[in-house]
């Protein structure tokens, strides 16, 4: 299921991705998603360290 | 039979730092992973495209690889000091090292990105890239130097939370 999900998951980007300016876009977006996600997994680990604290 | 019971006696003492480490290094090793994995697609990806395109999305990715040094040089120093001062049990110290450490980086990396990319031209000349690739090479460090800022913020954040993960496990 998951290999499925994965497969799927390569073609919807390659069906986005057409010349290098999507590729370029697509990039910076996950780049964009990725760093806030971090934040926000930063904020929790901290939060535990100051529960252990 | 003393032997083996010393061997025992160590064993047990070493176990909970040997799992500690397996706990840490299989996210650090699965991380390194995700990413060889993501990067040779999207390279597969860019030469459906064409090779010129690959050809300009390897000279960037290259011009990345030096960001990546940057930070990680950056990030050991913030990781060093946030964990020496977890030794010190100063956990405001820790918030003000990583809040510091992190803005400090990102706003470097994001001004050297900026500055990348208002001398790309020149830049690319200099490395003897062909004119055809250039181009594509530029239009692609033109929407990309956008996000460097968050990329740096990314692998800051990537080597803190290894650092506060595996020692809220050791504490």
């Amino acid at each position: 299921m998951s290999t499925i999900l994965r497969l799927g998951l390569i073609w919807v980007f390659s069906s986005l991705i057409v010349d290098i300016q999507s590729l370029a876009i697509l990039s910076a977006v996950s780049y964009v998603i990725l760093g806030m996600l971090s934040v926000i997994i930063f904020r929790y680990e901290y939060k535990q360290l100051a529960r252990i604290r | 039979m003393s032997i083996v019971r010393t061997i025992k006696v160590v064993f047990s003492s070493i176990k909970p730092i040997i799992l500690a480490f397996f706990y840490v290094g299989i996210f650090a090793s699965g991380s390194s992973l995700v990413n060889g994995i993501c990067l040779s697609i999207l390279s597969g990806l860019s030469a459906k495209i064409s090779p010129d395109t690959l050809a300009a999305y390897s000279v960037v990715m290259r011009i990345e690889v030096i960001f990546m040094l940057l930070i990680s040089g950056i990030g050991v120093s913030i990781v060093t000091g946030t964990a020496s001062s977890i030794g010190k049990k100063d956990f405001d110290a820790v918030w003000r090292v990583s809040i510091v450490g992190v803005l400090f980086a990102t706003i470097v990396v994001g001004f050297t990105g900026y500055l990348v990319v208002t001398n790309s031209h020149w830049l690319l000349k200099v490395i003897s890239v062909p004119e055809n690739i250039q181009a594509i090479s530029e239009r692609y460090l033109s929407i990309i130097c956008w996000s460097y800022p968050f990329m740096a913020l990314l692998f800051l954040v990537y080597l803190l939370v290894k650092a506060l993960a595996g020692l809220n496990y050791f504490l």
